[in-house]
C-alpha cells in the first residue's frame, strides 16, 4: 500500500491483503494519497485476499474522480481471484452477455482490460 | 368495432403456431439435423402450452406439455427426431387442433394413447414425458398452472447505510440467482467520486431480470429484511414477439422517453448507440436493458420464457390483422370510385375545358392505383395453400406406400384471399389425383428407370392478369388411348373421333369420366373433375392439361386476379346493356336473317359442323321493340357446353366492377351482378353458367322431341 513515483509519472499503488467495508476508510485515505500526486495511477489488485462491495465502489469513485479531474486511472492487470467474483457476483462483469455480443457497461473496460470495442 | 373475445385471438394465434409445428415436423422429416427446425417445433409448442393456460384451454395446455418436454429431449439431442416421432407428434398436432376448435369432439382416450406412444419413443422411463396414465388427467392442471415462468424485472437501490448497517448485496442478489434464470446488472452511475464518497455509503443500484415460476412473494420476501429502507420495483416483462424492442425496453423501464426513441429510430443507426450519443441514456443503462433483452430472448430459446413467448421469426412482425369484410368494403368503395371516374372521363372527354381534363385524367391515374393497391392488399402469398398439401402428400404417400416429394415453387405469388380459399378444395382434388393415378408404385418406377421417389411439383407464376397454378407429377402420363375408348364408350365423342391432346384430355372433366381399373379409397369412382372444373370456371379460371406418356402429367390452372373485376363483353337487346364474362366468351357470329329464319324453332346454330343451341336474349327478357336487322350471336362456353346467345348489338370491351344484386334480387338466377357503365347507367352482368344450363335444357328437349 505505498504509492512510488515513477519516470513517466506512472504511479503505481499495490492493495494487498484484505480490503472490506471495515477498512474502507484507510483504502479511501490511501487511493487518494496515490492519485493526488500522480497523473496517471496504476493500481494492483492482484494480491487482495479478501473483499467486498464497498472495495468496488471505492475504486469506481476512484474512477470517477480521476476522469473528472482529466486524470487517468487504471488497473495493473486484468481482475482476477476473489476480486473478480465478487465483481461477478454483484453483476458488474456480465461476461456471458459479452459473449453474447451485447456491448457491455462501460467499466467492464476497466475491469477487464478487454480493448475489443 | 366490439372488442376481440381473447379465445378467438388465442384460437387463430394456435391455428397459425399449429401450422408452423407442422411444417417444422414435414421438413424435419427431410432434415432431422436442423436445429432450427427443432427449435422451431419447441416454440410452438411452448407457446401454444403457454396460451393455452393463459386463456383457460386447460387441456390444451396440459396436453401439449408432455408433447413440449418430448421435444425439449430431442432439442437437447438426447432423443433423435425419428420418423415415428414425427408421426406421432403429427397426430398430437391434430389432437391439440381439435382440443382448441372441438373440445367437445376430443376423445381423452385419444390423447393418452398418444401421449403412450409418445412416451415409448422418447423411451427414457425417467423423463417427465411419462406420467402415470391415470393421473395424467389429474396432474395435467396442475403442471400447466404452474410451470409457466414468468420473466421479472428486479430494479432495487439499497438504502444509504444498508452495507454499513450489515446489508451484503451480494448475499441478496446470491438469493435472487437461486431463484431461477437471473442477468445481474449492477448499475454505478450515482457513485461519487473518491472525494465526496463516504466509503460506508452505498451508491450502487441493481437491474435484475429473472425467470422463474415461483411467485412474486418469493422474489418480494429476499428483500424482506431491508424493504423499509430501499427503493424497489418488481414489474413482470410482458413479451411481445421473439422479444422485445430495445426501444420498447428503454421506455417500459421509464430509461428514456418515447419521443427519444422515435427521434433515433427514425436515424435508422442502432438505436442503443444513438440514445447514448444523445445522451438520453448513459451506457450503463443501455447495458442492462440490452442483457434484459439477451435474458428475454434467451429465455423464450430455452423454454424459460414467459407464458405468451416467441412466434414466428420475424413473420407477422409488421403487419396487421384485418377482417376480411373490411377489405371487401374497402373494394367496394374504391369500385365505386372508378365508376364515377369512368363517368368523370366521358364528362371531360366531350367539355372543352383544359382544366377539366387535366384533373380527369389526374383522378383517372389515382383511381387506378388505388385500384391496385386495393387489390393488393387482398392477396396473400399462395405459399399459405401451399404448406397445406404437405400433410396431405405426407399422408397420401403413407396411405398408398408410395414415396413422393413435394416440390414447391413460386409460393410468394400473391392471388386474391377469396381465390386462394377456394382453390384449396380442387386442388386437394388434383393432387390426390397425381398421386393416385399419375404416380406409379415404386416397383414400378424402378422398373420404368426412374427414382423410387415420384416428384409432385406445384408451381405458380403471374402471366399478365391471370396467375397459373401448376399441379405436375412425373408418373406415368395420361393414357391417351384409354381415354378415347372410354369416351367412346360412353358416347362423349363419336367411334373413331381424331381429336388433339388438348381436346381429348379435357374429357376427363366429363361427369361420371373414369378410366381407373380400381377404385381405391382415394379417387377413380369419376366422381371430382367435374367439380374441379366447375369450381375453377366459378373463379373465371381455365384448365389446361399436358401430358406426357411415361414422363408425367400437368394441369394448369388459370385463374384471374382478382373476382370483383372483370373484363366484359357489353352487348346490347332492345334498348338494355349487358356485360358477359370476356373470359366465357369463344367467338362472336352474325346471325343472318335467312339462317334465322331456318333456324326459327330449332334454335341450333351450325358452328363450323357443330350445333350449338341458342338463346334469344330478346325472347329471354321479353323486349318489345323491333329486333336489329343484323342480330349477332355470341358464343359462351362453360364447363365444355357452348351455347350462343342472340343480341342486338355487340358493343365491345368493357372493365366491369362487380356489384352484387340487392337480397331482393337473389332469387334472379340469369343475372351474376350489375355494374354501373361510364354514362352512369346500370347495365347486368349475365351469368353464364346459368344460361348455358337453360340451353342444355333447351338441347334436351330437342333432342327428346326428334
Amino acid at each position: 500500500m505505498m504509492p512510488n513515483a515513477s519516470d513517466d509519472d506512472v504511479g503505481k499503488i499495490t492493495l494487498a491483503g484484505c480490503h472490506t467495508l471495515r477498512n474502507a476508510e484507510e483504502t479511501r485515505g490511501a487511493l487518494l494519497n496515490a492519485m493526488k500526486s500522480h497523473n496517471v495511477l496504476e493500481i494492483d489488485c492482484s494480491a487482495v485476499a479478501e473483499t467486498d462491495l464497498s472495495f468496488v465502489q471505492l475504486l469506481l469513485a476512484a474512477r470517477k474522480g480521476a476522469r473528472d479531474t482529466q486524470r487517468i486511472l487504471r488497473l495493473a492487470q486484468p481482475v482476477s481471484g476473489t476480486l473478480r467474483e465478487t465483481l461477478q457476483r454483484g453483476g458488474f462483469l456480465m461476461t456471458a452477455e459479452l459473449a453474447a455480443g451485447i456491448p457491455a457497461p462501460a467499466d467492464c473496460d476497466f475491469w477487464l482490460h478487454t480493448e475489443a470495442r | 368495432m366490439s372488442a376481440l373475445d381473447p379465445s378467438e385471438i388465442f384460437r387463430q394465434e394456435a391455428q397459425e403456431l399449429l401450422e408452423q409445428l407442422e411444417q417444422a415436423l414435414l421438413d424435419l422429416e427431410h432434415t432431422p439435423d436442423d436445429a432450427d427446425l427443432i427449435n422451431s417445433a419447441f416454440r410452438a409448442l411452448h407457446t401454444v402450452k403457454g396460451s393455452g393456460a393463459m386463456f383457460g384451454y386447460d387441456a390444451v395446455a396440459a396436453f401439449t406439455h408432455h408433447v413440449e418436454t418430448a421435444f425439449d429431449l430431442v432439442r437437447k439431442g438426447s432423443v433423435e427426431p425419428s420418423r415415428a416421432l414425427i408421426a406421432v407428434a403429427l397426430a398430437a398436432k391434430d389432437h391439440m387442433r381439435l382440443l382448441i376448435e372441438t373440445p367437445d369432439l376430443a376423445e381423452a382416450a385419444d390423447g393418452v394413447a398418444i401421449l403412450q406412444t409418445l412416451k415409448q419413443i422418447v423411451g427414457d422411463p425417467s423423463a417427465p414425458t411419462a406420467p402415470d396414465d391415470a393421473a395424467l388427467q389429474d396432474t395435467a392442471d396442475a403442471d400447466a398452472a404452474a410451470e409457466i415462468p414468468t420473466t421479472w424485472r428486479i430494479r432495487f437501490r439499497l438504502g444509504r447505510e444498508a452495507m454499513a448497517m450489515g446489508t451484503n448485496p451480494l448475499l441478496l442478489l446470491d438469493e435472487l440467482r437461486g431463484l431461477g434464470m437471473a442477468t445481474v446488472v449492477a448499475r454505478a452511475e450515482s457513485v461519487p467520486p473518491l472525494e465526496e464518497l463516504a466509503p460506508t455509503d452505498c451508491h450502487l443500484a441493481w437491474d435484475v431480470v429473472l425467470t422463474t415460476s415461483r411467485p412474486r412473494t418469493a422474489i418480494e420476501e429476499v428483500f424482506m429484511c431491508v424493504i423499509d429502507d430501499m427503493e424497489l420495483s418488481i414489474d413482470a416483462i410482458t413479451m411481445t414477439g421473439e422479444g422485445n424492442r430495445i426501444g420498447e425496453i428503454l421506455v417500459d423501464r421509464g430509461d428514456v422517453a418515447q419521443h427519444a426513441v422515435d427521434a433515433a429510430v427514425a436515424a435508422q443507426m442502432p438505436l442503443g448507440t444513438l440514445l447514448v450519443k444523445s445522451g438520453d441514456v448513459s451506457p450503463d443503462t443501455l447495458a442492462s436493458a440490452l442483457a434484459e433483452q439477451q435474458h428475454v430472448r434467451a429465455g423464450a430459446g430455452l423454454g424459460a420464457g414467459a407464458a405468451s413467448g416467441a412466434k414466428a421469426p420475424a413473420k407477422g412482425a409488421d403487419s396487421i390483422r384485418v377482417p376480411a369484410e373490411r377489405l371487401d368494403e374497402l373494394m367496394d368503395r374504391v369500385g365505386e370510385l372508378v365508376i364515377v371516374q369512368s363517368r368523370l372521363s366521358q364528362v371531360a372527354a366531350s367539355s372543352n375545358d383544359v382544366e377539366v381534363k387535366a384533373i380527369a385524367e389526374e383522378i383517372e391515374r389515382l383511381a387506378h392505383e388505388l385500384r391496385d393497391t386495393t387489390m393488393g392488399v387482398r392477396t396473400v402469398p399462395i405459399g399459405s395453400l401451399f404448406g397445406r398439401f404437405r400433410r396431405l402428400v405426407h399422408d397420401l404417400a403413407h396411405e398408398l406406400g408410395k414415396r413422393i416429394e413435394l416440390v414447391t415453387v413460386g409460393e410468394e405469388t400473391e392471388l386474391d384471399k377469396t381465390v386462394i380459399e377456394r382453390l384449396n378444395d380442387p386442388l386437394i382434388h388434383l393432387i390426390r389425383n397425381a398421386i393416385d393415378h399419375g404416380l406409379e408404385t415404386p416397383e414400378g418406377r424402378k422398373s420404368a428407370g426412374k427414382p423410387a421417389a415420384g416428384c409432385i411439383t406445384l408451381t405458380a407464376c403471374h402471366a399478365g392478369a391471370e396467375v397459373m397454378v401448376s399441379i405436375s407429377d412425373d408418373g406415368r402420363g395420361l393414357d391417351r388411348a384409354r381415354i378415347q375408348a372410354r369416351a367412346e364408350d360412353q358416347d362423349l365423342i363419336p367411334a373413331g373421333a381424331k381429336l388433339s391432346d388438348a381436346e381429348l384430355f379435357q374429357l376427363i372433366f366429363q361427369p361420371g369420366f373414369s378410366t381407373a381399373k380400381e377404385v381405391t379409397s382415394l379417387s377413380g369412382r369419376g366422381v371430382g373433375m367435374d367439380v374441379v372444373k366447375r369450381a375453377i370456371e366459378g373463379l373465371r379460371g381455365k384448365i389446361d392439361i399436358a401430358s406426357t406418356p411415361g414422363e408425367g402429367t400437368r394441369l394448369t390452372l388459370r385463374l384471374p386476379l382478382t373476382l370483383a373485376i372483370i373484363d366484359g363483353l357489353l352487348v346490347r337487346v332492345g334498348t338494355g346493356r349487358y356485360a358477359l364474362p370476356l373470359s366465357a366468351v369463344e367467338e362472336c357470329v352474325e346471325l343472318s336473317p335467312e339462317e334465322d329464319a331456318r333456324s326459327r324453332g330449332r334454335s341450333f346454330l351450325n358452328i363450323r359442323g357443330d350445333l350449338v343451341p341458342f338463346l334469344r336474349l330478346r325472347e329471354l327478357f321479353q323486349v318489345s321493340e323491333p329486333p336489329d336487322r343484323y342480330q349477332k350471336a355470341v358464343i359462351v362456353s362453360f364447363g365444355g357446353r357452348r351455347v350462343g346467345l342472340v343480341v342486338d348489338q355487340v358493343i365491345g370491351n368493357h372493365q366491369t366492377v362487380i356489384k352484387s344484386l340487392s337480397k331482393l334480387h337473389a332469387d334472379v338466377e340469369t343475372f351474376a351482378g350489375a355494374t354501373i357503365l361510364g354514362d352512369g347507367a346500370v347495365a347486368l352482368i349475365l351469368d353464364i353458367a346459368n344460361l348455358v344450363k337453360l340451353g342444355m335444357a333447351y338441347e334436351g328437349r330437342f333432342k327428346a322431341a326428334s
